[in-house]
């Protein structure tokens, strides 16, 4: 029961923002509703058995008997984090949105609500169907959020999101249906049960592109890649994110770009294991163009939103190598990076989000000398920022190393090219943090010598109460992920373990014997 | 045809429900004539006629279903007539809920919309039990002319009698064609009777040409009621100009009853005879879809966008019966009366919205007018972006459990790349559903748009809206009758 709790809790809440009428008893109803749904989702942790690398708690039922689909639903070491991830991220961008959402607040909360059981729905989900169907249920929420409260161009940039990531997904569907008629012809029962899945033997063929296995792997991947987003299939993720409001960006930035990785971990890679054995060589080389593409054209973004975002397309190039090393180091820091990623890129796009809401511009050339102005929030922004770059200590240093140390083993020239991109990300970051923290003051920021700046200057305050709230947990975890990565990575390691271990014939088992 | 045998008491119980039908049907014009020309009030007629479809429905679940055919084999009340004659009544009853508060329709007489929509609705479940040949054409016609009138009822509008004219001229046509059809058919095989038909076509010889042109006249007589490509061209000008109510009813009941009759005689095997037919069904499919999502993309009005999208939604149809044509297992068939229904609740749920906001000039129905209207009305706002979001296919609606089963049956029976066209054209449809959701939730309003129609109307926005979302998440307890009565009727071949 626990597991359909954690999914279903926040559209339940969803129905009870309805009755709500004030904006403020809204968005007070929905941050007490996303705080308890986090507590209830540390139950999961509590009830959670590290040593095993099992599916735990998990549900059965029928849904569709004719087609053999059910509600299948279960938590291992791979998707544990990732919905803590979801359920700490999303009371956080609640909070952050108190001031900034000032229209629709109703139907943005609600939007948020949804999009969290989606969410949360994908990662849990371990029936194809079902994990189709949290997956695109997803988009709605997400597209409305950009295109309703995102920025100037948010049509262009929403109707781009929403196909760009139906073109990957309704590929996946008919490879989902064509596994399902394959698990027919061998276990005898249509079913669309991942675990199922994972015992089929779908016939592949080394010397053609066009086997089943390959083509299905394709079909999956393209899904998985669009949403990461792999270069060169990117191009949607700048526009979704600068037209995003800063919630929508902490979300898809922090989560939903994860579902991209996460689906390569838990579908494409063990289910067609002959064929991404194949084709690693592509994604590495994707991935590698990706860490360094992106970087270079994050550095050269006037918009520090904009620059976040390419940003993005380089750290999850780290993520996409670390998985098809398909070693444990690999995929342990591909693993590890994916939640770096949702701190630290999720932290960046909230203070980003908060300077914006001051002075209404994003222009690093329009900043400089800010930190005299606003200490607490240079000191927020360095913090953060040194996790982006993986700064030893801080949790994207973990990450990073795992990640090259399993590069190298599998190969040392793409190491050698990874490696660079640390340096290209100190590169933007710090050259970023410089522009607008040092130096001098820009002509949004007012001249503390000067007294009482010109007049068309914003008044500037540094964070207040409620910004502290939102930003320190992320630090605290910046640092807590740094120094003590085995509190995070004993509960996965088992999973992770026998996933590589066993990748060519992955077979996930259910835990028996379970109350919840 | 048989012998003709004079049918047994038993079997009379058969017609009741259509009986009923028609008796109710009458009740309201006879009011007024009666008084002198007067007529019932409106709510007094709804009533009545809800009454009478609620005791024909009934009726029809006391007396049946049975598997095997009565009156000589010429009517069938098996489980699938059963399934499609539901969604018959269903229609029926939302549709006099729209004519009831439409703009449209509030000139003519309710009484008279009544009567015409029963008694469309009797040739409708005639259709989708009948058996032979000749009885279709005979639903057929009782279907189509109450529709030819009632397209024509728009009070003094130009648009309306143009549609009126041209789907009469069109409609006779294709019914002659369907005529001759079954006259080859008879003169190749001997029977009209659908059941012994595939056993029929089988024996003979593969290459009879007479049977060949017959089925080609009758898919022409079929694919012009259910708008399939090249036949389609009337579709969006007559949903246009007929008062949307009946529009609606056109593109659900219709579609309904003629895409039942097209699966009893695909589910037959009749169509197997030559290899020829299936290619050309494939390309008819393919060409449905992408020209129908093609010419939406462009459509600035909202009676057009949904008429075009209603086109694409007969390819996909039309995929799920190609796959059931060759199929020996119950899936496909299955899966396309779901489709069918499903599909008929979002487009009368989406046609509900577009009679809402509809002015008597014909005003307010370009896209633009939704304009920030799902702020205003969010019962409507909600409404509309689920039903465009099932259009497209997107969960948790009943648009994509429908395309799950449609695609999944075409994979199955190894029509992979007609599925892989499917699916193309879904994300060419989401372009032009999203259209309109970007006008009702991210534009701001450009004019002041109100609600027309009375509540009537919005409580079919309501129903639809919860069936879609309940179709969609619950789809196993309407799969699972569509099955059932599938699997009776080709344990019967």
């Amino acid at each position: 029961m626990l597991l359909s709790i954690v999914i279903f809790l926040p559209l339940l809440c969803a129905f009870l923002l309805l009755i709500l009428s004030s904006d403020r008893a809204v968005r007070i109803g929905a941050l007490v509703f996303t705080i308890i749904e986090f507590v209830v989702s540390l139950l999961i942790l509590q009830h959670f058995e590290g040593a095993s690398h099992q599916l735990q708690l998990s549900e059965n039922y029928s849904w569709v008997p004719s087609y053999g689909i059910n509600y299948f639903i279960g938590i291992d070491g791979i998707s544990l984090w990732l919905v803590l991830l979801t359920t700490f991220l999303t009371p956080i961008t609640i909070l952050a949105s108190w001031k900034s959402i000032d229209q629709k607040v109703k139907s943005f909360h609600i939007c948020m609500l949804i999009l969290e059981t989606a969410m949360l729905g994908t990662f849990l989900a371990m029936d194809a169907v079902l994990f189709y169907f949290f997956w695109e249920l997803m988009l709605i929420p997400m597209y409305l959020l950009v295109g309703v409260w995102g920025g100037e161009r948010r049509i262009y940039a929403s109707v781009k999101f929403f196909i760009y990531t139906m073109v990957g997904s309704v590929f996946m569907l008919l490879a989902i249906i064509a596994l399902m008629y394959y698990a027919k012809t061998q276990t005898g029962a249509l079913t669309s049960n991942i675990l199922e899945f994972y015992k089929l033997q779908i016939p592949f063929n080394p010397t053609t592109f066009f086997c089943p296995q390959t083509l299905m792997f394709f079909a999956f991947a393209l899904a998985f890649a669009i949403k990461v987003p792999m270069f060169p299939l990117h191009t949607w993720l700048p526009d979704a994110h600068v037209q995003a409001p800063t919630p929508g960006s902490v979300i898809l930035a922090g989560i939903m770009l994860k579902m991209g990785t996460y689906g390569f971990l838990r579908l494409a890679i063990p289910l067609f294991p002959e064929a991404s054995a194949q084709y690693a060589w592509l994604f590495i080389g994707l991935a590698l163009f990706g860490i360094v593409y992106g970087a270079l054209v994050a550095m050269v973004q006037p918009d520090m939103k904009k620059l976040v975002a390419y940003s993005s397309v380089s750290h999850l190039g780290y993520v996409i190598l670390g998985l098809f090393t398909l070693n444990i180091q690999g995929v342990t820091g591909g693993l590890y990076q994916m939640l770096n990623h949702g701190v630290s890129t999720g932290g960046l796009f909230l203070l980003v989000g908060m300077i914006y809401e001051r002075t209404h511009s994003r222009e690093i050339s329009k900043y400089g000398g800010l930190a005299k102005v606003l200490p607490l929030f240079a000191v927020a922004f360095f913090l953060i920022t040194i996790s982006s770059i993986a700064v030893p200590g801080t949790n994207g240093f973990i990450g990073e190393f795992l990640i090259l140390l399993g590069t190298f083993e599998s190969n040392k020239y793409a190491a050698a090219v990874a490696v660079t991109g640390v340096v290209w990300g100190a590169v933007y970051m710090l050259w970023l943090y410089k522009r607008v923290f040092f130096g001098k003051e820009g002509e949004l920021v007012p001249e503390i010598a000067g007294g009482h700046g010109h007049e068309h200057k914003h008044a500037l305050f540094d964070l207040s109460l409620r910004e502290v709230a939102v930003i320190v947990p992320l630090i605290i975890f910046v640092f807590w992920m740094g120094l003590f990565p085995n509190h995070f990575l004993d509960k996965s390691k088992a999973s992770i373990d026998f996933f590589v271990t066993n990748h060519s014939h992955y077979q996930l088992t259910v835990q028996n014997g379970e109350k919840l | 045809m048989q012998d003709f045998t004079f049918p047994t008491l038993a079997e009379t119980f058969f017609l009741i429900p259509m009986t009923i039908l028609s008796i109710f049907a009458c009740i309201p014009i006879s009011i007024k004539v009666l008084r002198n020309n007067k007529e019932p009030s409106n709510v007094l007629t709804l009533i009545i006629a809800l009454a009478g479809i609620v005791l024909s429905a009934a009726a029809l679940i006391f007396v049946g279903p049975s598997l095997g055919a009565v009156y000589g084999g010429a009517l069938i009340f098996d489980g699938m007539a059963t399934y499609a004659n539901m969604a018959v009544f269903a229609i029926t009853a939302l549709t006099l809920f729209l004519s009831e508060s439409g703009v449209n329709t509030r000139g003519a007489s309710f009484a008279e919309h009544t009567f015409l929509i029963l008694l469309s609705a009797v040739g409708m479940i005639t259709l989708t039990s009948s058996n032979d040949l000749i009885v279709s054409f005979v639903g057929l016609e009782i279907m189509s002319i109450a529709l030819y009138v009632l397209i024509g009822l728009g009070h003094e509008q130009l648009y309306s009698k143009e549609a009126a004219f041209k789907y009469f001229i069109l409609g006779s046509f294709a019914s002659a064609i369907f005529l001759f059809g079954i006259a080859l058919i008879f003169g190749a095989t001997g029977a009209t009777t659908i059941s012994t038909l595939g056993l029929q076509g089988m024996i003979l010889e593969s290459r009879n040409g007479l049977l060949i042109l017959g089925l080609i006249l009758l898919l022409v007589g079929i694919g012009f009621k259910v708008s399939l490509f090249p036949f389609h061209a009337w579709t969006p000008d007559v949903y246009q100009g007929a008062p949307t109510s009946v529009s609606a009813f056109m593109a659900t009941g219709v579609k309904v009853v003629m895409f039942t009759l097209f699966l009893r005689l695909a589910m037959t095997h009749l169509f197997m005879s030559d290899p020829k037919i299936i290619s050309i069904l494939q390309v008819i499919a393919v060409l449905t879809m992408t020209i129908g999502n093609i010419t939406a993309i462009v459509q600035e009005n909202m009676k057009r966008l949904v008429a075009y999208s209603s086109i694409a939604h007969a390819g996909y149809i039309l995929v799920g019966i190609i796959a059931a044509a060759t199929s020996k297992t119950p899936e496909a068939a299955s899966a396309t009366l779901f489709y069918i229904v499903g599909y008929s609740v979002m487009n009368i749920g989406a046609f509900a919205i577009i009679n809402v906001f509809e002015k008597e000039e014909r005003g307010n129905l370009s896209i633009m007018d939704y304009a920030g209207l799902g702020y205003k009305y969010p019962l409507m706002g909600v409404g509309l972006a689920v039903f465009m979001f099932s259009l497209a296919g997107i969960p948790p609606t009943v648009g994509f459990m429908g395309k799950f089963y449609i695609f999944a049956s075409a994979i199955k029976e190894g029509y992979l790349g007609l599925a892989i066209i499917g699916v193309i054209n879904s994300l060419i449809s989401a372009y032009y559903y999203l259209k309109v959701l970007v006008a009702l939730y991210m534009n701001d309003p450009v004019f002041d748009v109100k609600p027309m129609a009375g509540k009537t109307s919005s409580f079919v926005v309501l129903v639809t809206l919860i069936l879609t979302l309940v179709m969609g998440i619950f789809s196993a307890s309407f799969y699972t009758p569509a099955l059932k009565g599938v699997t009776q009727l080709l344990a019967l071949h």
